[in-house]
């Protein structure tokens, strides 16, 4: 398993179970059983009636067990039959629980990998049939290994057995006797090449002229000096052996692009030149030995043909980044022409929707495509600010404004237009190392594909990846690859996201009680946040909440986002909502930070007691203020105060009608109290 | 395409009236196929209700990511 270094060594310093409870937890007991919370003069069955929950039987049954059975301040808890009224969360017992630990408990990263840790190492793998079903592979290949499993043969040896066959045993004579270690990682990386390559060509695939290539490669690096492949000319050489899928993809030629348009069609419509360009990528990405990280290094020298495997993969994936990219980007220009012809004009309407279009091709290329994943941030700025530059368009066309709207729209064709997707090398090299960690662990168990925690510059997309690997949309996702898939009829590939394994733990019964604890406390925790997300929530709001782990060198510390926003349609309103996030610093201890954006100025209160924080802080949000410039946000004032009941102001966005107005009392005193602080940029 | 169309769309259960049903469907679905998913119903179908790749604009994403980092050197400095 493949997790931050860092965190692993923190882990392996650490063992401290259950030492990490929060104020919270420690100060509450469990509440004498016979108290009553549902009485007539009782505050939970007051705050139902406000928020109008029906008393049903079942609600009442789940207030009660709740505040009998879970740990806590009253105080605390009827704040969550409160925040769960708010929201429109059934009243379960589970679900307040829920709510109840990630509203008022840290969240354990550091404890939640440590039982992932300590289970793999008891848990036995062994490739199974059902592996081999799942396999993309040449029908004749699958056939002739799982005709061998039937008759008793262990899988990986039946694979072993068919690709020798393919190559004329020569492949598993040279480990002959070994059944493990080199053997098992060389017979999977084959199986994967093929698979790449089978799924890449369909039935074009021509399987021995891959294995020629690959003999040649295992050829060379037995014979060869020392390790295999360590030289930058022998990824060179690989490269060479490559035969690259050419694409088949036909993409309709845009009969909308007139030749005399002032714009040139540039080069990112031909389909010679993104192969020659990604090669070329991918190679100096990977070409120069000292580029390329130690630990993939380290794992190409113990695995012999795993760089095969590696570049290989990384070329085809940048591949279909890149054509799904100009896919895309087609797509948006030929709509967003449709609004400029001047031959047959569009009706307002007609405008309104092709800018709804675009928009949610940009945001889909932007949240749900791979593009932001490989590309630069600079890449990712331009293209939100292109999303940004299209709603701008949309509230010039409601204001009547035609010809603005058009200019607008125009403006952003440009600069499409000219968008080429172009890797970025950091990215490249995190792929390979990615692709190269998967073939070195076992194929069978869920994976935990973690992300590095720690962010590196500001981008959009790393952050909902980080969410995405904590799970927190990992029971969205299976809804809608499931019923994707109801047509196609084929396997799922599991995602590896932190939710998805701890559910996987929790299902095995052979864990040890300290380690179910932890694994319900985390899974109480992330389902929490989820509740507290769910739309539809009453009165037109939106309320969000999330516990997002921070990495530095020393310590995984976590840190509350509270975020409130008009719901519209769906969706938060960015343009006008309220984020707040909590969180104690090393330094300066606790501290809340409350970002208003209203019609896109954002204005910053950093509330804390200590004087020093405003010295370090001011250059960093003066600076923030320009980079969220360049995606359309103005940072108009900041703001310091003292820090309050900051906990409770946090939680209090969570619930509609508190929210407004604790809100109000607090910008009132932040007023008050900021004579000869406030300043602007 | 926001929120959980995808489910409604294609399923026999109402989205309004019977997303508990909904859940259930989809427990039963990701049993048959070992997918480990949350397996009560009642909190399942609130958090099928949300995809933050569409309910959240990447322009708030953004912002997030701006103060993580703020805060983030504040911890280095």
């Amino acid at each position: 398993m493949k997790i931050n270094d860092m965190l692993l060594n923190q882990l392996k310093l650490q063992n401290k179970y259950g030492t990490k409870l929060d104020d919270n937890n420690r100060n509450g007991r469990l509440v004498a059983g016979s108290k009553e919370y549902w009485g007539k003069d009782n505050k939970a069955s007051e705050i139902l009636e406000r928020y109008q929950v029906p008393k049903t039987e079942s609600n009442k049954q789940g207030v009660e067990a709740f505040m009998k059975n879970t740990e806590g301040e009253n105080s605390l808890k009827l704040e969550t039959v409160e925040i769960a009224a708010s929201n429109g969360v059934e009243m379960t017992e589970e679900n307040l629980k829920s709510i109840h630990e990630a509203v008022n408990s840290d969240f354990e990263l550091e404890e939640s990998i440590e039982v992932l840790v300590v289970s793999e190492n008891q848990t036995d793998v062994a490739l199974t049939k059902a592996d081999v079903e799942k396999m993309d592979l040449p029908s004749a290949l699958k056939e002739e290994i799982m005709k061998d499993i039937d008759k008793g043969m262990p899988p990986l040896k039946a694979i072993g057995k068919a690709l020798g066959k393919a190559l004329g045993e020569t492949f598993l004579a040279k480990f002959d006797g070994k059944t493990s270690g080199d053997i098992q990682i060389t017979i999977k990386i084959t199986i994967e090449v093929i698979e790449v390559r089978f799924q890449q060509e369909g039935e074009q695939f021509d399987l021995d002229k891959l294995i020629e290539q690959f003999k040649a490669l295992v050829d060379s690096g037995k014979e060869g000096q020392g390790s295999l492949l360590t030289t930058a000319a022998e990824v060179l050489a690989a490269l060479e052996l490559l035969e690259l899928p050419r694409e088949n993809q036909d993409v309709e030629t845009s009969g909308m692009l007139a030749e005399s348009d002032s714009i040139e069609v540039s080069s990112v419509t031909d389909h010679e030149d993104i192969s020659e360009e990604i090669v070329e990528w991918v190679t100096e990405a990977l070409g120069s030995v000292e580029m390329v990280a130690q630990e993939l290094m380290d794992n190409i020298n113990d695995a012999p043909g795993l760089k095969l495997y590696v570049v290989e993969s990384v070329t085809v994936k940048m591949q279909e980044v890149a054509e799904s990219f100009k896919i895309a980007q087609k797509n948006m220009l030929q709509t967003m022409e449709k609004a400029l012809s001047e031959e047959k004009p569009l009706s307002t309407n007609q405008v309104k929707e092709v800018l709804s279009s675009v928009i949610n091709k940009l945001d889909d290329v932007l949240m749900k495509s791979d593009v932001p994943l490989y590309t630069s941030m600079s890449m990712e700025k331009t293209l939100l600010k292109m999303s940004t530059n299209l709603q701008e368009a949309r509230q010039l066309l409601a204001k009547g404004d035609i010809v603005g709207a058009k200019q607008v729209i125009k403006a952003v064709h440009g600069k499409l237009q000219a968008a080429i997707f172009k890797p970025s090398e950091r990215k490249i090299q995190g792929f390979a190392q990615k692709q190269s960690d998967q073939f070195l662990q076992d194929k069978d168990q869920v994976q935990l594909q973690l992300q590095n925690y720690k962010q590196e510059g500001v981008s959009a997309r790393n952050v909902l990846e980080l969410f995405r690997s904590l799970g927190l949309n990992h029971e969205y996702e299976v809804s809608e690859k499931l019923a994707q898939l109801r047509s196609f009829d084929k396997e799922m590939k599991l995602d590896g996201n932190l939710k998805e394994v701890l559910h996987k733990l929790e299902q095995d019964e052979k864990q040890e009680n300290k380690t179910v604890e932890t694994i319900e406390k985390s899974l109480n925790n992330l389902n929490g946040q989820q509740l507290l997300n769910k739309q539809g929530q009453k009165n037109n709001q939106q309320t969000m909440f999330f516990n997002i782990p921070l990495v530095n060198e020393q310590e995984v510390k976590n840190m509350k986002l509270y975020v409130n926003s008009r719901d519209a349609n769906n969706r938060l309103d960015w343009e006008n909502c309220s984020l707040y996030f909590v969180v104690d610093l090393k330094a300066y201890g606790p501290t809340g930070i409350k970002v208003d954006i209203k019609d896109r100025g954002v204005s910053i209160t950093v509330k804390n007691d200590d004087e020093d924080l405003k010295h370090v802080i001011e250059p960093l949000i003066e600076n923030l203020g320009s980079v969220l410039e360049e995606v359309g946000l103005k940072e108009k004032e900041v703001h310091f105060a003292p820090l309050d009941n900051h906990k409770k102001f946090g939680r209090n966005m969570l619930k509609e009608q508190a929210a407004k107005e604790e809100v109000k009392v607090q910008s009132d005193a932040v007023i008050e109290s900021q004579k000869g602080f406030d300043f602007k940029i | 395409m926001k929120g959980y169309d995808h489910a409604h769309g294609t399923s026999k259960y109402d989205k309004i009236n019977d997303m508990e049903g909904y859940a259930k469907d989809l427990i039963d679905q990701c049993e048959d196929k070992s997918i480990p998913v949350n397996r009560d119903p009642k909190q399942l179908k609130h958090a099928v209700s949300t995809d933050l790749r569409d309910n959240i604009p990447p322009q708030l994403y953004f912002v997030v990511s701006g103060l993580i980092d703020v805060i983030q050197q504040v911890e280095e400095a």
